[in-house]
């Protein structure tokens, strides 16, 4: 009997070949993009279960003022674990700022390299996390000072397939160089964490040892992580009650006295990868978000795969309905009926899957370079668990309407050749295409919206000057201190127009912070302000926009007590900022109040990204600090040559330091670097969506013009013209396609309000994107009926009514 | 008896009217008969042929078919009663298009749940039977109209019914060929099966050993 089934649906297949085409390459796209995307979600989702009693396992963060941070102070760790017996044992991670690359020698082979993502760990932090070692072990790795564990990448790097372990290399950051011995190496790929390390340093070190040392209470420098495990049994919720009281006792007088309020929390280790989106995060972590839109997107696309399918089956159900008849008066039950139909579109998924399979092994590269993954297809064997899952789950969406609507035909009805299809099966037919165009007309509106956003962050005024800023990080003591040099030597090339020092440039997360309060008023009424460190020409160099007073002078230690503050934060402190240079602004509480004197307004900018809207900023001369990036505005002329000559004055005064360099305008875009990849994947998902609609409704249009070629016939017979009949075809599907937009357009304006809210700076969506985007789909639909319309109207009236 | 009819009807609602599609329609059939039902086009001759066949409902009256009342079965109980004893042939053809010769005369037997070794020995049979060994692997397509509606008898036979129920079996054949087939009508007959046809044409009504005419859906002479 199967046998028999599968012959029928072989032969069906090659029979109609337009047919099954759509059908089995509809269904392999759609399997292929929801098999890539379910890669992905896998991925995201593996984060942290990996480790040895992760639901013990817990982040400490705290809340101030409406803002969460993920990390809280130096002696936190050890502060809790004395006081609460449920804590068995407490790690912290130090991600030391302004160090985002190390620079790392192997004295021995003479190999040099820079290497991001390192951080300083506690010797207890392999008790806590679980590293998978491929040298030595967690228990020891870190049981000394300067001690070094690597990552099987860097390790290879540096001493190649040898095991590294007791080496020594030197490891050089901005306040020095210091010699660190390896002491493990740990697998980088078997295990995906948050913690995205490529070096883990003992905390107990000779650089920052010191200073990580010298912390005391628990209020200012908020730069650690705090890892918290608990003994077996013990109850989170019942020590997260408990730490108001804890926060109160610690800081209780601290805080009321700035009118700070402070919270401190939990958070399941587990969660964080895909549930934690706080200032300061370690890395930029996946998002809950989007892996629904991800899912999302996967599940429609299936849906309009399988809608063709159910289309295109129901569609043909005249052909088969003969059949059906037949089958039931020979004998056939409905249930075999239904058994046999489901057996066709079995068939039709494997075959879908096996080049669904290829299309996904051949577009995997791609989609990695897309959202910047590794994925593998066979990397979790689970995959082909819900690769057959998803095959089941296909045939059964797209078998199950035609095989319920073919086996439901009565013998007779049929047998006597009377219509199969009724109204109820083609409004069906007709509510399902609309379905697939409101899909595709969703994505083609959210990724307008996302694209013109894109484009207003990138052409939008920031309030400086974002072009041609050639920014240089000063990674090392010596090119720091002899910045000067670099300067009056540049400034000599024709080429660069002005250059400067700061500790941060825009869109740089600005970690340095401070209360700010006016003369006639206290601590209490301090206003939250972000500053930066800058030397002189810095101002002018950036372009920003100096509405009153001045700004640094050359002689670097004279305004060490200056301040130049933004319009937003001058009128938040309570100053007029026409009369607000020369006025002092102060912080510290009463016994070590402090105060500034106000030598310049500018003009507001955006020194962080356009998520979030202009705040209170300051700039403090850089004294006798050392800057951390180099800035210089170069002209149009030569920009290739140029940098050129930049770099080798850079290698002739600093041999030993490779030479970096980016752009300020690029550096300022990449904060939109999650936003870019969804506007990317959101992108191909829309076309692909409306291939696989349009390959669709190009069968559809190929079988409804046939069914219609009798009406045609007669029509042309009464003296119809070509475009007379063009347009009433072309009627029916613009119908259709008019209803979709409708459809589409609210869950598309809510979709792409959502993703806006991200933006403190935003495009509004008008209703000249619903009209482009209904004008697009109207192209699309008429591009893709237009052949078998204009096709059916040319035919010869004669020939299509001979037949009757 | 076979089967009895006694004061069958079957109407249709439209527009609140009953539009009697069959009136008071009563008439029996003994086993080896070869009755041929005969009437202009809408006097109801398929319509009764599908209720004999247990295909179509009625609305009042009672049916008797092998002393079970037809009229108080349950659909199941119906079908399987058809399917064992009733062959259906078509004015045209209903072969499955996809299915070779061989394969159409097996379906039914499929669906019987008949052995792989009882179903090639019977399809064997009737192909011999009807001499289309030589086609056995071709498609309906392949064949002309005379060979496919043989191939339409033969699976209507191959289950062995009591009873053949045949619309216009000609209907489409030119006349060398629908006399091949009431040919083996007759052949059939002479064997033993019951036959019921529906016809339009004289000739083919004389095969018949008793003829029905229907007019308006009632029975004119018996």
């Amino acid at each position: 009997m199967i046998k028999n089934y599968f012959k029928i649906a072989w032969r069906n297949l090659l029979k109609h070949k337009l047919f099954s085409f759509i059908n089995i390459f509809g269904l392999a796209v759609g399997l292929a993009t929801c098999l890539l995307l379910t890669l992905y979600i896998m991925d995201e989702v593996s984060y942290d279960k990996h480790h040895k009693n992760a639901d013990r396992v817990h982040r400490i963060f705290m809340k101030s003022a409406g803002t969460e941070l993920a990390t809280t102070a130096a002696p936190m760790a050890q502060t809790l674990q004395d006081e609460f017996p449920e804590i068995e044992m407490a790690t912290r991670v130090l991600k030391f700022p302004n160090v985002d690359k190390f620079l790392l020698k192997n004295k021995k082979e003479d190999i040099k390299l820079y290497e991001t993502n390192g951080y300083y760990v506690d010797s207890t932090f392999f008790k806590v996390l679980t590293y998978d070692f491929k040298y030595g072990v967690g228990s020891t790795a870190l049981n000394r000072p300067n001690m070094v564990v690597l990552s099987e990448d860097v390790a290879f790097k540096l001493f190649g397939e040898k095991n590294p372990v007791n080496e020594v290399i030197d490891i050089e950051i901005p306040y020095g160089v210091t010699q660190y011995t390896v002491g493990g190496v740990f697998r980088n790929d078997s295990y995906k964490s948050h913690i995205n390390a490529n070096l883990l340093l003992s905390m107990k070190n000779n650089d920052v040892g010191t200073w990580v040392d010298s912390q005391e209470g628990l209020l200012g420098n908020n730069l650690f992580y705090t890892y918290l495990k608990f003994k077996e049994g013990s109850s989170v919720a019942n020590f997260e009650r408990k730490l108001p009281d804890f926060t109160q006792r610690h800081l209780g007088a601290q805080l009321a006295e700035s009118n700070f309020e402070r919270n401190y929390f939990t958070q399941p280790l587990e969660d964080i990868y895909l549930n934690s989106n706080m200032q300061w995060e370690l890395a930029p972590n996946g998002s809950m978000t989007y892996i629904y839109i991800f899912s999302a997107i996967a599940a429609f696309l299936l849906l309009i795969a399988c809608v063709n399918f159910m289309n295109l089956s129901t569609a043909r159900s005249e052909k088969r309905a003969r059949e059906v008849g037949m089958r039931k008066v020979l004998g056939a039950k409905k249930n075999a009926l239904v058994f046999q139909f489901f057996g066709e579109s079995l068939l039709l998924c494997l075959l879908a899957l096996s080049i669904a399979l290829l299309l996904v092994w051949t577009l995997l590269p791609v989609f990695n370079t897309l959202i910047q993954k590794q994925l593998d297809l066979f990397a979790h064997p689970s995959i082909l668990i819900i690769i057959f899952g998803l095959t089941i789950l296909t045939s059964l969406l797209s078998g199950l309407y035609p095989a319920l609507y073919l086996s439901s035909f009565t013998p007779i009805t049929v047998l006597k050749g009377a219509l199969v299809n009724s109204i109820s099966a083609k409004s069906i037919r007709k509510g399902l295409v609309v379905f697939q165009f409101a899909v595709s007309a969703v994505l083609i509106l959210v990724s307008g919206v996302i694209w013109q956003q894109m484009n207003f962050l990138k052409n939008k005024d920031l309030g400086f000057k974002k072009e041609q800023q050639l920014l240089i990080p000063l990674r090392s003591v010596e090119v720091a201190e002899n910045y000067a040099t670099f300067k009056t030597e540049l400034l000599k090339n024709p080429n660069v127009v002005s250059a400067s020092v700061g500790d941060s440039y825009p869109g740089l997360h600005v970690i340095s912070d401070n209360g700010f309060y006016a003369e006639d008023k206290t601590i209490h009424d301090n206003v939250y302000t972000r500053y930066g460190q800058v030397a002189d020409d810095y101002i002018e160099t950036l372009g920003y926009t100096l509405l009153h007073g001045r700004t640094f002078s050359k002689n670097r230690a004279s305004d060490s007590l200056s301040i130049i503050l933004n319009k937003t934060a001058v009128e938040q402190i309570g100053y007029n900022p026409e009369t607000a240079v020369g006025r002092k602004v102060f912080y510290g509480n009463a016994e070590e109040k402090n105060y500034l004197e106000i030598i310049g307004v500018i003009e507001d900018f955006n020194f962080k990204s356009l998520h979030e809207p202009i705040a209170p900023y300051a700039l403090l001369s850089l004294g006798q600090a050392n800057p951390n990036y180099f800035v210089a505005t170069l002209s149009h002329n030569n920009f290739a040559t140029t940098i050129k000559e930049i770099q080798s004055l850079w290698e002739r005064l600093n041999p030993n330091i490779p030479f970096e360099y980016s752009f300020l305008d690029e550096n300022f875009y990449g904060n939109y670097a999650a936003e870019q990849r969804t506007s990317k994947v959101v992108f191909w998902f829309m076309l692909i969506a409306i291939f696989i609609a349009c390959i669709g409704l190009f069968g559809l249009a190929s079988f409804s013009t046939e069914q219609r070629k009798k009406e045609v016939g007669i029509r042309r017979v009464l003296g119809a013209s070509v475009l007379g009949i063009t347009t009433l075809h072309l009627k029916d599907f613009l119908k259709l396609v008019f209803t979709a937009m409708l459809v589409a357009s609210p869950l598309a304006y809510y979709a792409g309000n959502r993703w806006l809210e991200n933006f403190a700076y935003k495009i509004e969506i008008s209703w000249v994107h619903f009209v482009v985007a209904t004008v697009l789909a109207v192209v699309i639909a008429i591009s893709t009926v237009g052949f078998h319309v204009v096709k059916a109207a040319l035919s010869n009236p004669v020939k299509s009514l001979r037949t009757e | 008896m076979l089967l009895k009819l006694n004061n069958l009807s079957k109407w249709v609602q439209s527009g609140g009217q009953k539009i009697h599609l069959l009136k008071d329609v009563s008439f029996w059939v003994n086993e080896g008969d070869f009755i041929s039902v005969m009437g202009p086009s809408g006097s109801g001759k398929s319509t009764l042929l599908n209720i004999i066949g247990m295909l179509d409902d009625f609305n009042e009256g009672e049916y008797t078919f092998m002393d079970e009342a037809v009229h108080n079965l349950k659909e199941k109980h119906r079908s399987n009663l058809y399917k064992q004893y009733i062959g259906f042939v078509f004015q045209s053809y209903h072969l499955i298009d996809e299915l070779t010769v061989k394969e159409n005369l097996e379906m039914p037997l499929l669906y019987k749940k008949h052995g792989g070794a009882e179903r090639k020995a019977l399809v064997a049979d009737m192909l011999d039977r009807f001499n289309i060994v030589g086609k056995k692997d071709l498609f309906p397509a392949q064949l002309s109209g005379g060979q496919q509606q043989l191939v339409g008898i033969a699976r209507a036979l191959i289950a062995n019914p009591k009873l053949i129920l045949a619309d216009e079996p000609t209907g489409n054949l030119n006349s060398k060929q629908g006399e091949e087939i009431m040919d083996i009508f007759t052949q059939l007959n002479k064997e033993g099966v019951t036959i019921i046809q529906v016809t339009h044409s004289e000739k083919n009504m004389k095969y018949g050993s008793r003829v029905i005419n229907l007019l308006d859906g009632s029975i004119v002479t018996g």
